[in-house]
């Protein structure tokens, strides 16, 4: 964009670098969205820092509370020092959203992977593993690789629970006002969208919309927790801790058995509600708490996520009858389990020894389906991952209409979703290139994963669990593994396939366009002032 | 007349291809001569007799082509299987059916041992993979844009596709003549290279055909002939270029313009970034005979045709999953092998593309272009989003009940298989380095393969014309009864 262009017009971003370079600046804060939000993003990091090292202190099974008290320092101070030293500007454009949100994720993964490096988890040489293990926290995946996470302090073990609900408290925003409004992959079909559960009509204001959504959040935390710890197999830590990944649909767990550990079924299915629940979209929530629950039956992407697991539980169940020797109650138990864990994208595994938790032992056809579901995911606006049931609902939508389409050329069809006006074509293209994007960046990811040795199928499901950002995959990686089975490089991989699924893709792949054009920007004002073409 | 006309077609080719196979094993004195040539005459003459009653369709609508394209392929695989239990090639029903449907969507898949097979049956099994070619072709490149216009128009460039087939009976002699005349050079240079002159002709005809079935269960490897392996590698090269490119290249008019194309650009640099890719990985081979080998299994893939000349697990795990990839995505559009076709992964990017752009600059309007000036209407892209959405649903569907035909079946396994079908590739790798092995699928899983390699075979959407034309019928039936 050339400086001579009209005032009128110039974008905001135009306006910085104009201001910056060709005018005495008035402030000595410097106009940058991104470190803006990305120091804001680091302070909020460090009393859940604090709060672990205390839990350390107190419980005393390691010594890594100065870890935490030295990352959260850390965290604060650069934090602070970004806050201060920066402002927003008023007319941000899409790619500094987009770049916004990619490069705090980013910020606070590193930052968050810092108590796991200075403490005792993983040693000074394995920084990737430290950040392997905060990227998959901050992106609720739920993938580890701790060998042993029971011979960890609580209070490290409770960092990494809360990098799931900080990541969760970031996916709630983003999911239900940030990429809708920008109609990331279609996601503007969410205000389209019967009842319509749009961020917009929560409150006027960004800022309202996002602290309503965070106290409902907080309070289907605390709904979670209480219901846990009143369960006699489970302390008031135990709750904490998996009350915050349940909620963030992450899967993290204090043990190595992770939910097995508890060998309860209440326990089990105080989770799978919460599995379910947190897999709907908050913005939903928010006004079923107003309307009452019949809004949930008005949700048409609502209505097709029950039909999916519970259909996907019947199926299951029977597969694993038919095909395992197992008696129908305790099918049952896992089955359920299996399958809320995987569509919600949560990643809890209840592999126990009498159990069939360990699905990676199950029947091919039963694989295949929790593959499938691997895939889709949650609803839009909620905390889970996957390509999102709204998504696959306008895929099926689009088959039906091409198949019409093929009968009759000259027919014109449209797609209705739910009992609103035909769906704007803008959308469901919007959408096809999502999936589209989805599938590339999965399959350049296998590829890239099974060229460091890794066979076909972890490779693939690998792929496709870090992208869905579900937890456990298929193969040698399955919910009695962990992502050790992966070597060093393909876990980066991974890693990064696990921001580019949170961030719906779009934001990491133009985390660096705002960053470009404000180079373009500058060398363009630089050859201006000294009179170079 | 869209059942009896295609069939009579499919009795007259069939029955062709038995006698000339009954022939072949007579000069050898094999015992299968009587089973291939009574049949092979009986089906000429039906054929025949059907096709000078009925009259010639005329005015058909793009229905009724798919339907017949459909119904033709249909007949001549139900109609081969009997031949392979006459000839006591297989006393099995399913795998007769199976090797009948492989040989005619020209897909390597065999539950046969070749060793066991007289030369009759050996020649009718790779004159089916070339005959299917040749039929796969003219539909293309013929008789879809003659007489409809419709979903192959998109992909066959106009200017292109009007020098290949200014009309019905130019593109018939034409692409007769491009797949005549390749097969014939094919011929003379395996056995050049030392192929007896049997195993010159089958395996020219399962080369060029992006066939792939052997005569050997080494396949290639058997011969252990560098020049061999060579000339099949550079045939499967150019098997799996768009015909009308061909066409151009062949007739010398300007292979700038072949040259200069986005799809075939993309498709040479695959060809060499995987070559590269595999050779690297299999250094230990040898220099050379990594290059050749990797070649080879590239061009196999690339192709869709199923030849190997290194038994594919010997390959490196991250080797097998670019083969699988690119066997999946299979050869440029309109050419004689299946897969995805390049020009759809062009499209499906310039859709993923253009989205992305959308997100920096909201308010542009953008059109997906496939060259400099040709851009693409949205008719056209949708209906690539709706192919991609059935390769994909078809893809799953298959993998789902190859894998719950057999419950302790990889489902690695299971969804390599799947892709290998739906591309009529073959032999694929699969998890651990597992050769695919039909014969190990159960009659579920074996019966999904067959429905999708005939899927793979006619581009999926005449099937489901022609299907759901037969059900349409069903229901009016029924009303009216």
């Amino acid at each position: 964009m050339s400086l001579t262009a009209n005032p009128k017009t110039k974008s905001a971003l135009d306006k910085v670098l104009l201001d910056n370079t060709l005018t005495p600046q008035v402030s000595r804060k410097r106009e940058n969205p991104t470190l803006h939000v990305m120091g804001t993003g680091l302070m909020a990091l460090a009393p859940g820092m604090l709060f672990a090292a205390a839990i350390e202190w107190g419980s005393s099974t390691s010594h890594d509370e100065w870890a935490l008290v030295l990352s959260a320092i850390i965290s604060f101070v650069v934090g602070v020092g970004l806050r201060t030293t920066t402002k927003i500007e008023a007319d941000l454009q899409p790619t500094s959203v987009f770049s916004i949100v990619a490069w705090t994720w980013v910020a606070c993964s590193v930052v968050g992977a810092l108590p796991f490096w200075f403490g005792s988890m993983f040693g000074w040489g394995s920084f990737d593993a430290a950040l392997f293990e905060a990227i998959s926290g901050f992106s609720c995946s739920g993938s580890t690789v701790i060998p042993d996470i029971e011979a960890n302090g609580r209070g490290v073990l409770m960092w990494r629970q809360l990098t799931h609900w900080y990541g969760g408290m970031g996916v709630v925003v983003l999911a239900v006002t940030v990429l809708p409004h920008l109609g990331v992959g279609g996601l503007a079909l969410m205000t389209a969208e019967a009842p319509g559960h749009s961020s917009d009509r929560i409150a006027p204001r960004v800022s309202e919309t996002a602290r309503r959504l965070w106290t409902l959040y907080l309070g289907v935390t605390v709904a979670i927790l209480l219901a846990l710890w009143a369960m006699p197999s489970v302390n008031l830590y135990d709750a904490v801790a998996h009350a915050s990944a349940t909620a963030a649909t992450g899967g993290f767990s204090t043990y190595n058995n992770s939910v097995a550990h508890f060998g309860s079924v209440w326990v089990e299915m105080i989770l799978v509600t919460g599995m379910i629940f947190c897999g709907i979209s908050f913005a939903l929530h928010f006004r079923a708490l107003r309307e009452g629950p019949k809004t949930y039956g008005r949700s048409g992407e609502t209505r097709w996520y029950l039909y999916l697991l519970f259909g996907g539980i019947a199926v299951i169940t029977f597969l694993n009858q038919v095909t395992l020797d197992v008696d129908f109650g305790t099918n049952l138990r896992d089955s359920v389990f299996n399958v809320t864990t995987l569509v919600s994208s949560t990643g809890f595994a209840n592999a126990r020894p009498d159990g069939i938790g360990d699905f990676v032992l199950w029947a091919g056809a039963a694989q295949m389906i929790m593959l499938g579901f691997m895939v889709i995911g949650g609803c839009t606006g909620s905390t889970s991952g996957g390509s999102k049931v709204m998504r696959a609902r306008v895929l099926a939508h689009q088959t039906v209409r091409e198949l019409k389409r093929l009968r009759h050329p000259r027919g014109v069809f449209t797609i209705k979703m739910g009992r609103r006006d035909a769906l704007p074509e803008t959308i469901v293209a919007s959408t096809l290139a999502f999936m589209a994007m989805f599938f590339f960046v999965t399959l350049f990811g296998t590829i890239a994963v099974a060229a460091m040795g890794v066979d076909l199928l972890t490779a693939a499901s690998g792929a496709i669990s870090s992208m869905s950002n579900m937890g456990p995959a298929l193969g040698e990686a399955g919910p009695t593994s962990n992502f050790l089975a992966f070597p060093r490089p393909a876990r980066m991989v991974l890693a990064t396939l696990m921001l580019i699924g949170r961030l719906e893709i779009y934001a990491v792949l133009l985390m660096f366009a705002s960053m470009t054009k404000s180079i373009k920007l500058r060398a363009a004002a630089a050859a201006n002032s000294t009179g170079r073409p | 007349m869209y059942v009896r006309y295609p069939a009579a077609i499919a009795f007259v080719a069939l029955g062709a291809i038995a006698v000339l196979s009954g022939l072949l094993d007579v000069t050898k004195g094999s015992n299968a001569a009587p089973e291939l040539l009574l049949p092979g005459a009986v089906l000429v003459a039906i054929g025949a007799y059907e096709l000078q009653r009925l009259p010639t369709p005329s005015a058909v609508t793009a229905t009724g082509v798919y339907t017949m394209v459909v119904w033709g392929w249909v007949v001549a695989i139900c109609t081969s299987a009997p031949i392979y239990l006459m000839a006591q090639a297989t006393t099995r029903v399913d795998d007769a059916l199976f090797e009948s449907t492989a040989g005619f969507t020209t897909t390597a898949a065999t539950t046969l041992v070749p060793e066991d097979l007289p030369r009759g049956i050996l020649a009718f099994r790779a004159l089916s993979q070339w005959t299917a070619g040749a039929a796969a072709l003219l539909v293309a490149v013929v008789l879809v844009p003659t007489f409809t216009g419709g979903i192959e128009r998109l992909i066959i460039g106009s200017r292109r596709q009007a020098m290949i087939s200014p009309s019905l009976r130019g593109g018939i002699r034409n692409v007769s003549l491009l797949y005549g005349s390749l097969t014939a050079a094919v011929l003379v240079a395996y056995f050049a290279a030392g192929m007896g002159p049997f195993d010159a002709m089958t395996y020219s005809a399962t080369t060029v055909s992006s066939g792939g079935f052997a005569n050997h269960s080494e396949s290639l490897a058997f011969f252990d002939s560098a020049t061999v392996e060579w000339i099949a590698t550079l045939t499967m090269f150019v098997s799996a270029v768009s015909a009308p490119a061909l066409w151009w290249l062949l007739k010398r008019e300007s292979p700038a313009l072949v040259l200069n194309s986005r799809e075939f650009r993309l498709y040479l640099a695959s060809f060499v970034a995987a070559t590269s890719a595999l050779a690297t990985w299999q250094w230990g081979w040898g220099g050379g005979t990594a290059i050749r080998r990797s070649a080879l299994a590239v061009t196999s893939a690339m192709s869709t045709t199923g030849l190997v000349a290194a038994p594919l697990p010997s390959f490196d795990t991250g080797a097998l999953v670019i083969l699988l990839g690119l066997t999946g995505i299979g050869t440029m559009a309109v050419a004689i092998g299946g897969g995805f076709h390049y020009l759809r992964v062009l499209e499906a990017w310039g859709i993923a593309r253009r989205e992305l752009q959308y997100q920096v600059h909201p308010r542009s309007v953008r059109v997906v272009k496939l060259g400099r000036k040709q851009a693409l209407s949205e008719e056209s892209l949708n209906r690539t989003n709706g192919y991609v959405m059935l390769f994909v649903g078809f893809v799953t569907l298959g993998a789902f009940v190859v894998a719950l035909s057999d419950p302790n079946l990889n489902i690695g396994y299971a969804i390599s298989a799947a892709i290998s079908a739906i591309s009529t590739s073959g032999p694929v790798p699969a998890a651990e380095g597992v050769m695919i092995d039909p014969g190990e699928f159960h009659g579920a899983g074996r019966a999904a393969l067959m429905v999708l390699m005939v899927l793979g075979r006619l581009s999926i959407y005449p099937v489901i014309l022609a299907v759901g034309g037969l059900f349409v019928r069903l229901i009016h039936l029924r009303r009216t009864l």
